[in-house]
């Protein structure tokens, strides 16, 4: 549930950023859900793939059938790839790629944070 | 261990978002171009125009409305002439901002900062024709023309609204490949740019390479295979036109001229550069009404060369092609007048050896004094890599452009640079009243203030009248003077003054009923100016004048028929003496039906044929073979003309330069032919087997519209249209036809049509990118709709815009 919620979550973050930030703004989207929602490290660098990945490929996507891939056909001449679609998954894993690392980063600056917590509440 | 992961993930994370967010050779900065948000997607676009209808931006003093057209034409209407221009230039930028700044880093020599080392020789090049000096005078010269420096500042300033306005996304997609932004537009640039077009259209010259080859050919052979002019030339203005009026002198020194040999030169603007125009008196035309058209033959390129829009405010209702980067209409017409140009050739650039006192290079000599010479520290930023310095040296001539840093193998190789763009110049004065010209006189009186690049003004009036005016600066020169290196250290080397502009060749209402230009010779013999271009043109003005001759009841669809003729002079001329030299008895089958096919043709170049790919590919072999002896040449130097290769094989087929050096046999024109003839078949059998298609000639000679940055996907070729250089369409691989116009001057308005090989839009992410192409390659135009005040209901208007002022 925390997984699916992360995910969410990132994926919201990662819209707003993209109104408002640079396209880095996705790693400080990712990063700072993950901080928030801190979980296994396989758990949150899935959830920050998937949060970023997928919204970067459905936006993407959306963008192509609006403008009936005018340009993305051009674009695909110039990359290693023959299918616009190739382009989409492109974009997905590039950002999620970045999503994935910068929610691992968020997580486990969490976790230091946690541990020192835990040892000065116990001793 | 915890820490440890923290630190390894975020070192990752930061390794990752560098990598994505940088430019590495070819590759853009991936995440940042890849971006939905921001990135390419967002260069796509809708059709139509996409920046909704009303916008607010500050510098207006009153609501400007703009009204786009079903070709994406902005029907500009102001209520002040500063609205006006500011507005001109905020849209001029929204749909080519790109071009413009990327037109103008080429001037001033800075595109190794966007691309890298590859371009530091040419950014040298550009640095050391002086271009970017010319204009800071030029700029100075403006601030003293008040009225006019005001609404140029207004075009910039508007340049300026749009690139403040917009953010990453919204950036055209060059630079987002690229990875660079845009610059804030200044009066300078504006007045570079029209540098810029000096240098593509007036800079041309052989002198070094006339200077070498008059050394090793001998001064007979020399004047035999380059001769300044043929008999029967068809003159810009008209033979026999009297030329009534005491010429200043220039008086030949009796002094010899410098000979060296030169190996390495600067780069010619394309010859191709050429144009054509003609105008039609009421006394030809069907209506009783003059017509006038012009095309400007130019390189193909997208985004265009031109933007096409419609200007209106109290004083101005001006429609034409614009210059992405600067105010004004530059070819078009108001109610009153229309105007065309075409590149008037004539040398006005000439080159100076210089001598320097010593190493340090900076005095010079001039008769028996030393001259100080100037020094200018350029510094060329090279993308990802070291600034390259380079130093140089200012003569008052102009730029030493060749020294021992650059294309110079020797010290005696100090040349300075002549060049009548490097003098101050307000070219904008002269748009600024022709755009609102009312007749003759005002149109005439415009040019007072014109330097260059030198054109040939075609004019016709609501009124009736009809010229043509050969505009710009031209030297007074003695004969021959400049056609070949002179010597700096003489005086009398010296350009003594220039011909005074109310001096300058012109036609008005000839009897003739027309006037007429193609970068032919201004003049014939009589008149009594010397003047000399390495590349007249011979064939495009003799089929346009021959047609125009004959030419009764003429109609708007005649004069749009004649710029797309596609009859192929030089063939007519030269293919009848190639085939009778052919032994036809000994003819294989093959060979019989290519010679029939070429005997059966009617000279039309049309995008469907196949003799004009036999013909065009036989001419240049045979064109190879018979200088080949000119490939031995180890200097700089350049090859006899088209036309003057025919008349050699025509009046001299004996010549000694008719053998083949490569073979023991001394070979005569007709040996020429016969073994062209053969070499052409099989080249044709090549092509065809390897293409995998018939030579049709549109097909053959694959016109191509080319993207600035050559970029395959943004680029449109194999464009069916026929045609050719020396052709009156003239749709060559790379050039032809940049802005096709005609315009019926009526006493209720003008009624003018128009296309470009292009699309308003510079974006290849717009459903129009490119659209007008097939229309201009079948010869089809669009009207122009010219109206004095909004329209409220017209179905071709499809959006309008408001400027609020903020």
């Amino acid at each position: 549930m925390k997984f699916i919620i992360r995910i969410i979550l990132i994926a919201a973050l990662t819209y707003l950023s993209g109104m408002f930030l640079p396209w880095w703004g996705i790693a400080i989207a990712a990063a700072l859900i993950s901080f928030l929602l801190p979980g296994h490290g396989f758990n949150v660098f899935v959830s920050g793939f998937l949060g970023v990945g997928l919204l970067w490929m459905a936006f993407a996507w959306k963008t192509d059938i609006e403008t009936g891939s005018i340009l993305s056909e051009k674009i695909v001449q110039l990359f290693p790839v023959d299918e616009v679609t190739y382009l989409i998954l492109a974009t997905g894993v590039i950002g999620g790629l970045v999503g994935a690392f910068s929610g691992l980063t968020g997580s486990t600056f969490r976790q230091i944070f946690m541990k020192k917590k835990q040892k000065s509440y116990y001793s | 261990m915890k820490t440890f992961r923290f630190v390894l993930s975020l070192v990752i994370t930061i390794t990752l978002l560098y990598f994505l967010n940088t430019k590495r050779d070819q590759i853009p900065p991936l995440g940042k171009f890849m971006d939905p948000f921001a990135g390419f997607w967002q260069n796509g676009e809708k059709e139509g125009l996409n920046i909704g209808d009303e916008l607010s931006l500050e510098g207006l003093d009153q609501p400007v409305t703009i009204q786009f057209d079903d070709i994406m034409v902005p029907h500009i209407f102001a209520q002040t002439d500063k609205d006006l221009f500011y507005a001109q230039g905020y849209i001029t930028a929204y749909h080519r901002l790109w071009q413009m700044e990327f037109q103008l880093l080429a001037t001033e020599g800075r595109i190794s900062e966007v691309i890298g080392a590859q371009a530091v020789d040419f950014d040298k090049a550009q640095r050391r024709k002086g271009m970017a000096h010319a204009a800071r005078l030029s700029e100075e010269q403006l601030k003293k023309d008040t009225e006019v420096h005001t609404l140029v500042k207004a075009y910039s300033d508007g340049i300026n609204a749009f690139i403040d306005q917009i953010g990453y996304e919204d950036l055209p997609i060059e630079y987002k490949l690229l990875d660079y932004s845009p610059e804030p537009w200044t009066v300078y640039k504006t007045c570079l740019l029209l540098k810029q077009m000096s240098n593509d259209l007036s800079r041309g010259e052989m002198d070094l390479e006339n200077t070498n080859l008059r050394g090793a050919l001998g001064q007979e052979t020399f004047d035999l295979l380059f001769p300044d002019r043929h008999p029967g030339i068809d003159p810009v203005i008209s033979s026999g036109t009297p030329f009534d009026f005491d010429p200043l002198p220039a008086i030949a020194p009796d002094t010899a001229y410098p000979n060296l040999r030169i190996h390495k030169t600067l780069t010619n603007p394309n010859p191709d550069n050429g144009s054509n125009n003609f105008v039609v008196a009421g006394s030809k035309t069907n209506s009783g009404n003059p017509i006038l058209a012009n095309e400007p033959d130019l390189g193909l390129n997208l985004p265009s060369i031109w933007y096409v829009a419609h200007l209106n405010s109290p004083s101005y209702n001006v429609f034409g092609a614009t210059l992405p980067g600067a105010p004004f209409v530059i070819i078009g017409f108001n109610d009153s007048i229309s105007w065309g140009f075409t590149n008037a050739k004539r040398d006005v650039v000439d080159w100076y050896q210089v001598q320097f006192r010593d190493e340090k290079r900076d005095e010079y000599k001039y008769d028996d004094k030393w001259l100080k010479a100037d020094q200018s520290i350029e510094t060329i930023k090279v993308r990802d890599g070291d600034d390259v310095m380079d130093t140089i040296i200012f003569t008052h001539y102009g730029p030493v452009s060749y020294d021992r840093n650059f294309m110079g193998d020797g010290e005696q190789i100090n040349f300075a640079m002549r060049w009548t763009a490097h003098d101050a110049s307000d070219e904008q004065r002269t748009f600024y009243l022709l755009n609102k010209a009312k007749n003759y006189d005002e149109y005439v009186e415009a040019f007072d203030y014109y330097v260059g690049p030198p054109q040939n003004a075609a004019f016709a009036s609501a009124n009736g009248d009809i010229a043509l005016w050969i505009n710009g600066k031209f030297p007074i020169k003695w004969q021959e003077q400049g056609k070949f290196l002179l010597d700096g250290a003489n005086s009398q080397h010296e350009w003594s003054g220039f011909i005074p502009h109310r001096q300058a060749l012109h036609e008005l209402n000839p009897e003739r009923g027309f006037v007429s230009s193609a970068n032919q010779h201004p003049a014939d013999s009589t008149y009594p100016y010397y003047s000399y271009d390495y590349s007249y043109e011979y064939y495009r003005n003799r089929r346009i004048n021959d047609r125009l001759k004959v030419m009764h009841n003429i109609r708007p669809e005649d004069m749009m028929t004649l710029q797309n003729d596609n009859y192929d002079y030089k063939a007519s001329e030269a293919l009848p003496m190639m085939l009778d030299s052919l032994d036809t008895a000994s003819f294989t089958n093959r060979e019989r039906v290519v010679y029939d096919l070429l005997r059966d043709w009617d000279y039309f170049a049309e995008p469907d044929r196949q003799a004009p790919a036999y013909f065009e590919t036989w001419w240049s072999l045979l064109y190879e073979s018979v200088w080949d002896e000119f490939d031995a040449f180890d200097f700089a130097h350049y090859r006899p003309s088209t036309y003057n290769t025919y008349y050699m094989l025509r009046n001299h087929p004996e010549h000694a330069y008719m053998d083949d050096r490569s073979t023991p046999v001394v070979e005569t024109a007709g040996t020429l032919y016969q073994r062209t003839f053969k070499q052409t078949l099989d080249s044709l059998d090549n092509w065809k087997s390897e293409m995998g298609m018939n030579p049709q000639w549109s097909n053959y000679k694959n016109t191509t519209i080319q993207h600035l940055l050559r970029l395959k996907p943004f680029t449109v070729d194999n464009v069916k249209i026929g045609g050719y250089r020396n052709i009156v369409n003239a749709a060559s691989e790379r050039h032809g036809p940049s802005w096709r116009m005609v315009v019926e001057m009526t006493p209720n308005g003008p009624n003018a049509w128009g296309v470009y090989p292009g699309s308003q839009t510079g974006n290849p992410g717009h459903p129009m990118y490119g659209h007008m192409i097939e229309n201009w390659a079948e010869g089809e135009y669009y009207p122009l709709l010219f109206m004095s005040a909004p329209a409220t209901n017209n179905e071709r208007i499809l959006n309008t815009l408001t400027l609020q002022p903020n």
